[in-house]
């Protein structure tokens, strides 16, 4: 039958699946405005409803109907305000539309499947908030009189209603040969016009019409729609394209009732159980006949009907996957499309262009087309990936619904911040990052946020927050969820994970709260049912960890006990072109993906008995200090490494057992076992055979791999280029193979395998478990190089040997300079410097040391002190290095040297340039500082929090000397309990960011969350600020951000602060 | 499943030789016939895959049919091509010494299989029939391709 047509079908799945996609939050933002209903959402809610209606009766999907139908008239009612959305009434719609989704998933059974309950609860709902005298409406049917074999289902409600909103009702014949698909035209087309125009009260195919095969083709399938809308019948032929007589007036707007019911007769039931339900009824008159469609008499005979039905249910031809249908489509923007039908005719050209060139030897041409082809390829490969990009917004718009309905069965108060819908990634991405988030958002609801109660005891607003941001950077998108509940706590953590035997006690001890807090990762630690009691979070961690692994994506963890936790997951942009290192084995190619190599190492054949070590039955690389275990490719895959033997010529198998198995004994029988290639190693004869592994050839070319949990190296052959892969599943028979995440098709034409590195470890034998703990030991050492923080130090000699260094934060320039250009006058040196004179110190002018030697060649390092350009004369060469450094501030402490510090095995002295000058030009300082002069009480008190003694003896120096009072704190719980000591005699905080016990952040966060403390300038110190640091710090309250040391800068900050801190004064 | 339809009447049989033995496959299941390629290996992959090709840009997976028919690995000769049979949505090669003639099959004409050949082979086949002299093996391209085998297949190569 026409209208079992496959694709329409499909395209009206694919069009309610998208209609359906945001009814859920539609739904719940339309719950929370509660009284003002906000009518653009009902009404889009509705039009869904609506449209699935209309859409069902088409293809005979009677439940379908039925429940859009129910589902609509509540709707209505809340759209002319009788019933007012509160929660109850949400849940039934809620469950209603996912009932709806479930039959559109099955569409070929929807007709067997049982939706009695949501209709007894859509039409209790709307029966219990009518008034007395209107409850008959909602189950009265056909007061209109309908034309003969019309069998179209009108309620008296949905009549009444129309009528009230103005609307006339009419009933329309369609005839799907001659108005739809003669004119080449769609039903669905026919459908939106009508939407477009009014409303489909219902409409139904006559099938009785039709006729059997005994008897003449009728050459008519008539659609009747019950249509309704302000259209009036003067306009009505001409928006519909219909000659008048198709078209029927059944109701106009008051003034004008419908008269007597006219006589109806009850074809059919549904199997409605429930007495209160809505009995649809087929209204099927039998009176006169309309003019224009005499063949409809055969339609008369009242033993077609239930055939007729039947061959509506059983749609034939389906395949069993319709349901999926709607997955598997993709909307596509035409603009796109005609992108790629230009592209599609570019390539086109060029190919003929390219054929025209090779048979006319023409190579200029050829290079030409070559050119053209490969331009137009990359163009293509664009457009094409834009097609697959989707808004994550599509992944987002499910977890309002699993918050709401979490926070409900659990009684807590969980608010859900959504942002960065629109960003877009890759669909295979998005679908892929469906289960982990929804996985996580779980765990945020039920072991995240506290319950109300206990929120309050801790000082937290009752109502838990769940933040759920997508956006993009440096070319990945980040997909953050933060919550503000309980935090992770790392001890239980850890506990659990020895408790179970994944770690041993003894690597506790040198395990950061961050490194613990990553246990959740492994595999095994959240199986226990009483997991949440144990460690409080972390059900199934290991698994959406895999998955995002899967995806190519990152996540990280950072949680504060009681402040609450962040994931944030780093993921591509794509996956169907990967940038991929291109291996080999043997004469095998693999490709592994960009993203999981950390770096290439090639070890030489004569250091490989150095380099590599065995442990047990392991072979471990040592690399900066790092342990890594090794696995041969070619060994766990099995593949026969061929050798060509340089002596005999003979190819052969590659015998080594390990791979610093390199002994160069040559044994009497090689010869003779140097023929048997293709055999496995067999310990016994190993010492007989031949012996190729001292050969240069035979260098280690090892790939270094990070799963993200852990490190490997795999040995290789051979490593080739990096290339951008297009990604190709690989069939059925292969999908099981872990080692192998697909493949891809090399420039050659030649397959490759595209390797799966956690697959690929699994598969070789690797315990994760052992791996992590060292992933998580580098983690350590990465965390405690940041806490002590990176500087840029100038090196220069005051005296040959003598190393002195000074922060590169406060050096503007350094100029080589001839000794003669120093001018001595009035006993101060100067020299001329862009038009001015530049004073000149040197180091011996405050300290102690030697003045500088006679050399013709020195340096000036210029720099800004109080406002004002001064130059240090230091001698040849300068140098400049970035460390980190442990300062030692006593040994060397002395008038113009702040410190000492060990740099490449020497002492280097710390010269503090402001010491000198305040020394050398005393009254450069009485300038800057009136108010020094004051008593404590009058200067504004800033609070100074830094864990680096070095730092904050340093800035409290030079902050005191502009005149501020110093409050100081060696952490940031130190500085937060001593503000709350001091209140409000601070005036500004300045922090570190990086500190224990409480970073800057928190510091911030905390001091953002007293309203005391409202208004607090806070300023942060970085030793390097990068762009993504500035913001965080900015989200978590931090005024601004100056670089450590550079003291212009901090004190500028704090003047252009202080004036708005008096104001704050003043409020108070 | 469709394989069934398949022969309900009248309908043509593409045969081939493998292992001297001559099998059919309808030709509704064949796309197509290509000469043998760069086949990539696949280590760790059940045993009667032969490896993976490149069919157009696609990643075809090449089964061997000598395998799963139950003979030991042969050579590839210069007569050897892959068969492009549709199966479950997806392209898969099956390796053919071989390629026979495309005759002419009655669903009538189909006998079951004799009751002496080795169930491995057996519970591939649809049945036999005759076409001129030839006694054909009708293949069932649903049981041969079956991705659920017997485990010790797939652990095999891997398991060392």
């Amino acid at each position: 039958m026409t209208l079992g047509n496959d694709e329409l079908l499909k395209e009206f799945l694919a069009e309610t699946n998208e209609q359906l996609a945001g009814i859920e939050s539609d739904l719940l933002t339309i719950e929370e405005g509660g009284e003002n209903i906000n009518e653009e959402l009902v009404n889009k809610v509705f039009r869904a409803a609506h449209s699935i209606k209309g859409g069902s009766s088409l293809f005979g999907l009677k439940k379908i109907q039925e429940l859009a139908h129910k589902t609509e008239s509540v709707l209505d009612l809340i759209r002319s305000r009788v019933i007012r959305p509160n929660p109850e009434v949400v849940n039934i719609l809620l469950i209603s539309f996912d009932k709806l989704k479930e039959l559109l998933n099955n569409v070929m059974s929807s007709n067997e499947m049982d939706i009695s309950e949501n209709l007894v609860a859509l039409t209790g709902l709307a029966t219990s908030f009518l008034p007395q005298n209107e409850k008959g409406f909602f189950h009265k049917q056909g007061v209109v009189k309908l034309p003969p074999g019309a069998s179209v289902n009108v309620s008296e409600m949905d009549l009444e209603l129309a009528r009230k909103n103005g609307h006339y009702v009419y009933f329309v014949e369609y005839d799907l040969i001659k108005d739809i698909d003669m004119l080449d035209k769609n039903i669905l087309d026919v459908v939106r016009l009508l939407i477009a125009f009014g409303k489909v009260l219902d409409a139904q195919v006559n099938t009785d019409a039709i006729g059997t095969l005994e008897e003449e083709p009728s050459g008519i399938i008539p659609l009747h729609v019950l249509f309704s809308t302000e259209v009036g019948p003067d306009e009505i032929e001409m928006v519909l394209e219909l000659p008048k007589e198709r078209i029927k007036l059944l109701a106009s707007p008051p003034k004008d009732m419908p008269a007597a019911p006219p006589p109806i007769q009850i074809a059919g039931l549904s199997p409605l159980p429930a007495p209160a339900a809505e009995k649809p009824i087929e209204a099927r008159a039998a009176a006169s006949q309309t003019p224009g469609d005499s063949e409809n008499d055969k339609a008369k005979t009242p033993t077609s009907s239930e055939p007729a039905k039947k061959s509506f249910s059983d749609q034939p031809g389906q395949p069993s996957t319709a349901g999926s249908v709607a997955d598997a489509t993709l909307r596509v923007s035409v603009e796109v499309l005609e992108t790629l039908m230009n592209l599609a005719g570019e390539l086109v050209l060029s190919r003929n262009q390219l054929r025209e060139a090779l048979s006319t030897n023409d190579m200029r041409g050829v290079n030409a087309g070559s050119q053209r082809v490969s331009l137009v390829t990359s163009e293509l490969q664009e457009a094409i990936m834009q097609t697959r990009m989707q808004p994550i917004g599509n992944v987002f718009n499910k977890f309002p619904r699993v918050v709401r309905d979490m926070s409900r069965t659990q009684g807590k108060e969980i608010q859900l911040i959504i942002e960065g819908k629109e960003v877009e990634m890759d669909k295979t991405l998005i679908e892929g990052l469906n289960d982990p988030l929804t996985h996580m958002i779980r765990n945020s609801c039920d072991h995240g946020i506290e319950m109300p109660e206990e929120r309050i005891r801790k000082g937290k607003p009752p109502t838990g927050k769940i933040a759920l941001r997508a956006y993009h950077e440096a070319g990945q998108v980040i997909v953050e969820i933060t919550d503000d509940g309980k935090g992770i706590n790392p001890a239980k953590i850890s506990a659990s994970a020895v408790a179970k035997g994944l770690i041993p006690q003894e690597k506790l001890l040198g395990m950061s709260d961050a490194e613990k807090t990553a246990l959740i990762f492994l595999p095994g630690l959240s199986t226990a049912e009483k997991v949440s009691d144990i460690s409080g979070r972390g059900v199934g961690m290991d698994v959406v960890k895999s998955n995002l692994d899967r995806l190519g994506g990152k996540i990280e963890i950072e949680s504060k006990i009681d402040e609450g936790t962040r994931f944030c997951i780093k993921l591509p942009l794509t996956l169907a072109i990967i940038p991929s290192l291109v291996v080999a084995v043997g004469n095998e190619r693999f490709a592994v993906p960009q993203i999981n190599v950390l770096e290439l190492t090639r070890i030489p054949a004569a250091q490989i008995q150095n380099k590599i070590e065995i442990v047990g039955d392991a072979e471990v690389l040592t690399l900066r200090g790092k342990l890594i275990p090794l696995v041969s490719l070619g060994t766990v895959l099995g593949i026969n490494k061929e050798i060509t033997d340089e002596n005999t010529g003979q190819t052969l198998t590659d015998r080594r057992q390990s791979l610093a198995d390199r002994r160069s004994r040559r044994s009497p029988l090689e010869a003779t076992f140097a023929g048997q290639a293709g055999s496995e190693p067999m310990a016994a004869k190993r010492e007989a055979i031949t012996d190729r592994r001292y050969h240069a050839i035979n260098d280690l070319n090892i790939v270094i791999i990070s799963t993200g949990t852990f490190q490997y190296g795999i040995v290789v052959d051979q490593f080739f280029n990096t290339e951008e892969i297009v990604v190709k599943p690989l069939g059925r028979h292969l999908k099981g193979l872990p080692e192998y995440a697909g493949a891809t098709i090399m420039g050659d034409g030649k397959v490759a395998l595209i390797i799966d590195v956690s697959g690929m470890a699994t598969k070789a034998g690797m315990r994760h478990v052992s791996g992590s703990s060292r992933a998580s030991a580098l983690a350590a050492e990465t965390a405690r190089e940041s806490r002590h923080d990176t500087m840029s130090f100038l090196l220069f000699q005051n005296q040959p040997g003598e190393l002195c260094g000074i922060p590169m934060e406060m050096v503007l320039r350094v100029e080589r300079i001839e000794r003669s250009q120093i001018e001595n006058s009035a006993g101060r040196r100067t020299m001329q410097y862009r038009g001015a004179s530049l004073p000149l110190i040197t180091l011996s002018d405050a300290a102690e040391v030697k003045p500088i030697g006679d050399e013709q060649k020195l340096a000036v390092i210029v720099s800004s002190i109080g406002g004002r350009e001064v130059g240090l004369l230091v001698a040849m060469p300068v140098d400049v290095i970035e460390t980190r450094l442990q300062i030692d501030q006593k040994t060397h402490r002395q008038k113009g040297i702040s410190g000492s510090a060990i740099v490449k095995d020497k002492t280097m002295l710390l010269v503090d340039i402001v010491e000198i000058v305040e020394t050398v030009f005393p009254e450069w300082q009485i300038a800057a500082g009136p108010e020094k002069t004051a008593g404590n009480a009058a200067r504004p008190l800033i609070l100074l929090a830094e864990d680096s003694d070095f730092f904050r003896g340093q800035v409290k120096r030079f902050i005191e000397s502009e005149g501020f009072a110093v409050a100081e704190a060696p952490d940031g719980q130190a500085a937060w309990e001593l503000l709350c000591q001091l209140g409000e005699k601070v005036k500004v905080v300045v922090t570190d960011i990086e500190m224990p016990r409480m970073t800057g952040l928190g510091l911030a966060r905390a001091i953002r969350a007293e309203d005391r403390f409202a208004g607090l300038p806070i300023i942060g110190l970085t030793s390097l600020a990068g762009e993504e640091d500035i913001e965080q710090g900015k989200a978590a309250g931090i005024t601004d951000y100056q670089i450590k040391l550079d003291r212009d800068r901090l004190l500028e900050s704090l003047r252009r602060i202080l004036p708005r801190a008096a104001e704050r004064q003043i409020e108070f | 499943m469709e394989e069934n339809n398949d022969e309900v009447t009248q309908s043509l049989v593409a045969t081939f030789i493998v292992d001297d033995r001559h099998y059919g496959l309808t030709t509704a299941r064949v796309r197509e016939v290509v000469r043998i390629g760069e086949i990539t290996p696949v280590h760790h992959s059940p045993e009667f895959i032969l490896g993976i090709m490149n069919l157009r840009g696609r990643i075809v997976t090449v089964v061997d049919l000598g395998r799963k028919l139950g003979r030991n690995n042969q050579a590839l000769t210069g007569h050897s091509r892959i068969f492009i049979a549709e199966w479950q949505q997806e392209h898969v090669g099956l390796l053919v010494d071989r390629v026979g003639e495309v005759v002419p099959f009655d669903e009538t004409e189909l006998r079951p299989v004799p009751e002496n050949m080795p169930t491995a082979q057996a519970g591939m086949l649809h049945g036999v029939f005759h076409s001129g002299k030839l006694l054909i093996g009708l293949l069932n391209l649903d049981l041969i391709l079956d991705d659920a085998p017997g485990k010790e297949d797939r652990q095999k190569a891997g398991g060392e």
